[in-house]
């Protein structure tokens, strides 16, 4: 069975882990357009070659990231997300007019 | 049945048939009307109704390995169109109509067998679903019936009712669901289309595409330059590859699907079993063997390598559908590149590149379709006109949101 | 014959029903094995390996970035290292998983106030953690811990690289647990915490793979010195 080296738990079986997507930059869901928006959530390079990606260590609940070649499915770095996220990422939602009036009856 | 076929039973000498085989390969012209990038199914049945409803000969079939070598010979060669959605329900519909007149249509064998398709139910909430796409079905004149456990013990006595401790409560029965050879399918169609003057490039590999003021005239290949009015990209499992050579970013995502076959036996299982639940399906061929198939992998990857894990859950859950085949022996196994959307429907039709038409997002539901496919996608290069069958399928449906979601049709979940 | 049952009570293990011919006690509010009866009658050598079903003794969770610092400051033995545990005199079992989540859980005949410890560790910053009605805690104790965790889980638990004072977070036996090495009664024991709704076939799966080494369930009394 393929290994993957989980920053936190260490060398583990693949089947311990759960494929969370490429890692992106989200755009401001209230801002952007539909077109930035569909691609953001649809879209993809889809490419041959070294894709930075979110990974769960499933048993702890851990995400972490690792960079994995798509040809050979070689895993060449896996690291803690805080060396890219130095921050928690906030998610408000734009409150539309009318639900802001639902909330109030 | 085809008349040659019978002739052939009839005679003493072994008939020999002229024209067999493809025309030998020629040099590449300079310039074609239409290139199609890929010479699986789709892309010689796209050439193939081309020229013969619309009478466009001078088209190019650009194949980088050999004709159907690609996933035309990956795929478990399941026909059937009991699929969730109004749109889906009537693409596929056609497509099964196409197939059964294909043997006839060819004059060439394609081994179009009509088993019935028995997707398997194990809780009420797949109950639901099935009986929604039963009405679908029904609806659009397709034949399918929601059946009761009795009903699933007569059609197929060997199966065991409580598989993984998960009994089967009902079944989605699709009396039009068929197998036929899927290399014979692009043969059939390949010789076609040759026969009417379409020229079939094999070891023709695309390798960059030429677009002008955002439309296309022409492609680069590993033989050099051709210049043409219009493309047709047919490569699944490469979708996004060389749609990139255009500048087209897709909404797919290359996941492999892994499938395996059994040493051959006496035949004991007509219908095309599949648990949804199980991740599982299982047929039997014409030839005796039990072809599996299941779940894709769990991450994207351009490799057809074969992993342990995956083998043996789908063995495990296809021992436990029918039990004996425990004590039977595997003979090949193997893995095939499924271009995955979203919503679980193709992408087809125009692309931002004008002139540059798409046959992509196959995922797993891609050999089904060949002979509609072929059919539409004709129409379209010849007519410019997107047909009305294909038109839910534009890849712009994604920037409105208008997903066509076939996510709940599949025979094993992905 | 015992006189309390699970079905005395509401709060009950998730596999009550596989403690047949069980003694039980009253902890926290619910019943715990003492011993089972067939090891009584055959006196004081009890089986070679024994599994513990401690799921209804009494624990809490918190995690979040002010987590550890608030176990400092509540005076706890806070364990340095993710992915290890302390376990204090007074019987307070403080797991650290991953950099952020702590559980504290009190061993059998533990001296220690639970509920007043997780009234106190509250502050902003800190989330709480449910792991008593979620998660099944078993203890597998006996000579050959290693070589029947070999059998069901990839990692090495071997006391050379899995000392005691360490955790792993794995699968064992195809579902997700954690897997704690420590000491109860002067001996090495597992301590495994996984998903409430799979306790009941994990049991049956590890009494399975402890039978070679004549393993058995047994009482909480074989953890107490």
């Amino acid at each position: 069975m393929k290994i993957i080296n989980c920053p936190l738990n260490g060398p583990r079986n693949s089947s311990e882990f759960v494929h969370g997507g490429e890692v992106r930059q989200m755009p401001d869901p209230n801002n952007c357009t539909d077109k930035e928006w569909a691609d953001y959530v649809f879209y993809s390079d889809n490419q041959i070659g070294v894709v930075t990606e979110w990974w769960l260590h499933a048993p702890s609940g851990y995400w972490f990231i690792a960079e994995r070649h798509t040809g050979s499915d070689e895993i060449l770095r896996t690291y803690d997300p805080s060396e890219i996220y130095t921050s928690r990422v906030e998610f408000k939602a734009k409150v539309e007019p009318s639900a802001s009036e639902e909330v109030t009856v | 049945m085809p008349f040659s076929l019978l002739k052939y039973g009839l005679n003493k000498d072994y008939p020999f048939e002229q024209n067999a085989d493809l025309p030998s390969p020629s040099a590449l012209k300079p310039h074609y009307d239409v290139v199609i990038i890929g010479g699986g199914g789709h892309g010689v049945a796209t050439a193939y109704y081309l020229a013969k409803y619309h009478g466009i000969t001078n088209v190019a079939v650009l194949e980088k390995g050999y004709l159907g070598g690609g996933n035309t010979a990956r795929n478990t060669a399941v026909i059937r169109s009991n699929y969730l959605t109004s749109e889906g329900v009537k693409f596929y519909s056609e497509s099964v109509k196409l197939f059964q007149g294909l043997s006839n249509e060819f004059d060439f064998n394609i081994m179009y067998s009509s088993r019935g398709q028995l997707t398997l139910a194990h809780t009420d909430a797949a109950i639901r679903g099935f009986r929604q796409r039963t009405e679908v079905n029904k609806h659009f004149g397709g034949k399918t019936e929601l059946i009761d456990p009795q009903q699933i013990r007569e059609l197929v006595p060997s199966l065991n009712m409580n598989p993984a401790d998960q009994p089967v409560l009902a079944g989605l029965w699709h009396i039009d669901g068929a197998t036929a050879r899927h290399d014979a399918v692009a043969w059939g169609y390949a010789k076609g289309a040759t026969q009417r003057g379409v020229e079939l490039h094999q070891l023709t590999e695309v390798t960059g595409v030429d677009v002008d003021k955002g439309k296309v005239t022409g492609v680069q290949t590993n033989r050099g330059k051709v210049s043409c009015g219009c493309v047709v990209q047919a490569v699944a499992g490469h979708s996004s590859i060389v749609g990139a050579m255009a500048g087209i970013r897709m909404p797919i995502t290359t996941y492999p699907l892994q499938a395996m076959v059994t040493q051959p036996v006496k035949p004991f299982l007509n219908p095309l079993v599949s648990s949804p639940a199980l991740h599982c399906y299982v047929q039997q061929t014409g030839r005796g063997e039990l072809v599996f198939g299941g779940g894709s992998d769990p991450y994207p990857l351009y490799n057809t390598r074969s992993t342990m894990e995956l083998k043996e859950s789908l063995l495990a859950h296809a021992v436990e559908l029918f039990p004996f085949m425990a004590n039977m022996r595997l003979m090949r196994q193997w893995a095939g590149l499924t271009d995955m959307t979203t919503d679980y429907s193709p992408v087809m039709g125009l692309s931002p590149v004008e002139n540059y038409y798409l046959d992509a997002g196959w995922g797993t539901w891609g050999f089904k379709a060949t002979p509609i496919c072929g059919k539409t996608m004709a129409e379209l290069v010849a007519t410019g006109k997107v047909p009305e069958l294909i038109k839910p399928f534009s890849m712009a449906r994604f920037d409105t949101f208008r997903q066509v979601n076939e996510m709940g049709a599949t025979a094993a979940s992905h | 014959m015992s006189l309390i049952t699970p079905e005395q009570f509401d709060s009950r293990s998730f596999i009550y029903r596989k403690h047949q011919q069980a003694e039980f006690i009253e902890v926290a509010g619910a019943a715990q094995v003492l011993s089972y009866k067939e090891q009584s009658l055959q006196g004081q050598s009890g089986p070679d390996m024994g599994l513990t079903d401690l799921s209804v003794l009494p624990r809490f969770g918190l995690r979040g970035p002010a987590a550890g610092d608030a176990l400092v400051a509540a005076g706890l033995l806070q364990p340095e290292k993710p992915n290890t545990l302390t376990l204090s005199d007074e019987g307070l079992m403080v797991l650290r998983l991953g950099y952020n989540e702590y559980w504290l859980l009190a061993v059998p005949g533990a001296t220690v106030d639970l509920q007043a410890l997780e009234q106190q560790l509250t502050s902003p910053g800190i989330y709480p953690v449910y792991c008593h009605d979620s998660y099944a805690w078993l203890v597998m104790s006996g000579d050959h811990l290693a070589d029947v965790m070999a059998k069901v889980c990839a990692v090495d638990l071997r006391e050379q690289s899995f000392a005691s004072g360490d955790l792993v977070m794995t699968s064992l036996a195809r579902v997700s647990g954690i897997i704690c090495h420590h000491q109860m009664a002067g001996k090495s024991v597992f301590s495994i915490f996984s998903d409430s709704a799979s306790a009941g076939y994990l049991w049956d799966a590890l009494l399975d793979a402890m039978g070679e080494f004549n393993g058995a369930p047994s009482g909480q009394h074989s953890l107490i010195k």
